[in-house]
């Protein structure tokens, strides 16, 4: 029997392959020396980091010195620059322009949002956006809805990986639509990344057991009393659930059945 | 067009509070004058982006909304 | 005490570290020079701008465990020094209020796990429901649950740096005001030329950044608010997924509500966004605040290293003391004690392990 370890097992998404299947975000942490730890202890395939608008005299005079990039170039990750706080697909679209000169990568998170108070994606405006971009050359990876139709369109739009929530950013509530999320992982067949939402290790490896393709997360790490540990943690449990998934889970059953075989034994037949 | 001149001045806005510049000056200028110089930074201009390779070229117009982003923490 | 009463030392940055170790030097008997690159009477210090909590549990929350233990320290020492200043007055221990809004209840019981993590279940608090927080703080109406941090303090700070300021004067501390000066091992430069002492004492937080590569500003944001339609014995902290806010009662009915963490140096008028997020916030712990009037807005950078904790650097003729980062009023008693410890050469040098900045506390990342 052929068996694959998550060594040999990479992911793969837009041709290029990652050697872990976590995704780490890089805002909220109590200061940056925690941030580098957390991302040394994370391993991760790539960090997420965002834009803001930069008031003149904001930022260091010298530039790329600043201890947030200096951390980020440091670790030598693969960076995923997003369009965080954008609502409207116009705005997505000029943010990721300005993070491709920027960052100098085709990568780009698209996230577009609809709803300020649960921070939900704009279907129609991330669709809008995603087309736009793709054609454009970028590497667009849409954060998304677990919406079947939404993720069909935008997989036609040519986005080869897709990102749908687990839960509302920064919840913790872990996979809220198990249904709609087994259906997206039957249905479509281009990686999927739950990102978002997640608040424990065992919710990814959930995930991961699923059949996801990957796990992008950040609060849970970087609110944990000791996030390098807490990532640490997520990364093992993302691995474990990928190589569970690999290994195939048992179907569920009503009836129990033991695992240690009970005929045979001695005294067997005594029992009333 | 007009020819520029740099005796009068511009109002624009720069990432949502107004600024002054003489008119006709280069984008590339402008960041120079704001502080801006060798920082590590993207610009959009109304809404749209300004490639850097544009910078040199660019002018500013009356009105003109100036937005300028630089790296942050990010999920 | 007094074995070299001879000995001239310089400080560079009249902010709370500054004005604090120019005082204990100046009554040890030495001659004090104090420069600082902005006015005296309203100083460009961050200390100026802060809320001034003395808050080692809400605090450690947000850190370490060190942090705590050095805010024991400043719990210990404010009150004698404050005597000492014959400013006791401005000194307020009646504890703190920690408060979330029924469906933010979630971010409470964290704050008490996080805690309890640091240090152990015997964490001083003691947990409210909504009529213990009406007694404390009749005016706070709409919330259930609260947790009541009993040793904590908050001080008026901007009147006690105006007190550092005179108490410095009397003593006879040579103060200059607008001189930016660059510092070296036993000199000072300022724009009229060089100083020779025998000890410079660097406190420029953020002024400093040019001596520390790996030193930032952290913008922080403050509203200044008045009313008299509302009365807060203690500092208040809201807790709330997005926004963690508090309050701050100043004398006069002055209330200072902060503070944004931005990771930017920019220095630039607080933005809409901000301010925004501050109000809301202060309107829904009381809507008694609605009618409140907007005095200030205080922008400032917190200086702070990498792992945000203090550091106090030690070479021949030159030491300095930086990256209090948003605990100033909290850390300064411990930074100040070993300050003086060291300069003294005598006395038990608190947290010498934890402050002493020469050697890293953690190894150095090898390039890859």
């Amino acid at each position: 029997m052929h068996t694959q370890s998550p060594h040999d097992d990479a992911l793969v998404l837009y041709e290029e392959r990652f050697n872990s299947r976590f995704l780490l975000g890089t805002a909220l942490y109590p200061s940056p020396q925690v941030m580098q730890d957390a991302i040394e202890a994370a391993d991760c395939a790539m960090l997420t980091l965002g834009l803001r608008r930069q008031n003149p005299g904001g930022g260091n005079a010298d530039g790329d010195g600043d201890a947030f990039w200096q951390i980020l170039r440091e670790s030598g990750c693969h960076l995923l620059p997003n369009t965080a706080g954008c609502r409207s697909a116009r705005e997505a679209i000029t943010l990721a322009e300005m993070s491709r000169e920027l960052f100098d990568t085709p990568w780009i998170k698209v996230e577009v949002i609809g709803d300020d108070y649960n921070l939900q994606p704009d279907p129609f405006g991330l669709l809008e956006a995603a087309r736009e971009l793709v054609e454009q050359g970028f590497k667009v990876l849409p954060y998304c809805t677990d919406d079947l139709v939404l993720c069909q369109r935008l997989q036609e739009a040519g986005c080869q990986a897709l990102m749908p929530w687990g839960a509302p950013i920064g919840t913790g509530r872990g996979l809220m639509n198990r249904y709609a999320l087994r259906t997206l992982r039957e249905r479509i067949d281009v990686p999927l990344i739950i990102d978002a939402g997640l608040g424990a290790p065992s919710q990814a490896a959930e995930a991961m057991e699923m059949g996801f393709d990957g796990v992008l997360l950040n609060t849970a790490v970087a609110k944990a009393r000791r996030p390098a540990q807490m990532s640490a943690a997520f990364a093992r449990a993302i691995e474990a659930g990928r190589e569970a998934y690999l290994a195939g889970l048992m179907e569920r059953r009503q009836t129990a059945s033991p695992s240690t075989p009970t005929l045979g034994q001695p005294f067997w037949h005594a029992t009333p | 067009m007009k020819a520029s001149d740099p005796m009068h001045e511009i109002t624009l806005s720069l990432n949502g509070e107004p600024a002054r510049l003489p008119e006709g000056t280069p984008l590339t200028q402008a960041l120079e004058a704001w502080g801006y110089g060798e920082r590590r930074v993207a610009v959009a201009i109304n809404d749209a982006f300004a490639p850097r390779s544009t910078w040199p070229e660019r002018t500013l117009g009356e009105g003109d909304r100036i937005d300028i982003v630089a790296p942050v923490g990010g999920g | 005490m007094n074995a070299t009463p001879q000995r001239r030392f310089a400080i560079a940055g009249a902010g709370l570290l500054g004005r604090l170790t120019a005082w204990h030097l100046l009554r040890d008997g030495y001659a004090v020079s104090l420069y600082d690159a902005g006015d005296l009477d309203t100083p460009p210090a961050a200390a100026w701008t802060a809320a001034g909590m003395v808050a080692p549990l809400a605090e450690t929350v947000v850190s370490e465990r060190s942090v705590y233990e050095m805010g024991q320290m400043a719990l210990d020492r404010w009150p004698g020094w404050l005597a000492e200043l014959q400013a006791s007055e401005l000194w307020h221990q009646h504890g703190s209020l920690v408060v979330a809004h029924p469906q933010d209840g979630n971010e409470l019981i964290q704050f008490r796990r996080d805690l309890a993590d640091t240090l152990g279940e015997g964490a001083l608090y003691q947990e409210l429901d909504g009529s213990g927080i009406h007694h404390l703080e009749p005016d706070l109406t709409r919330f259930r649950h609260g947790l009541f941090l009993a040793d904590e303090a908050h001080l008026d700070n901007r009147e006690l740096l105006t007190r550092l300021l005179g108490a410095i004067r009397e003593l006879g501390g040579e103060c200059h005001a607008h001189t930016p000066v660059e510092v070296h091992p036993g000199e000072v430069t300022t724009p009229t030329g060089t100083h020779h002492f025998d000890l410079v004492i660097d406190c420029r937080g953020h002024g400093a950044k040019t001596n520390h590569p790996t030193l930032r500003g952290v913008r922080g944001e403050t509203l200044h608010v008045t009313t008299n339609e509302i009365t807060l014995t203690r500092p208040v902290r809201l807790m709330h997924p997005r926004y963690q806010l508090y309050v701050v009662p100043k004398p006069n009915g002055r209330f200072v509500i902060g503070a944004t963490s931005i990771e930017s140096e920019d220095r630039s008028p607080i933005s809409l966004q901000s301010s925004l997020e501050l109000s809301s916030a202060l309107y829904t712990l009381s809507p008694a605040f609605a009618e409140a009037r907007i005095l200030e807005q205080g922008v400032n950078l917190r200086p702070a290293f990498r792992n945000n904790l203090p550091q106090v650097t030690l070479s021949d003729g030159l030491i300095s003391a930086n990256g209090l980062f948003r605990h100033g009023y909290l850390l300064a008693p411990a930074v100040v004690e070993h300050l003086l410890s060291e300069i003294r050469g005598h006395g038990d040098n608190p947290f010498a392990d934890l402050l002493d900045g020469s050697a890293p506390r953690r190894p150095c990342r090898e390039s890859e």
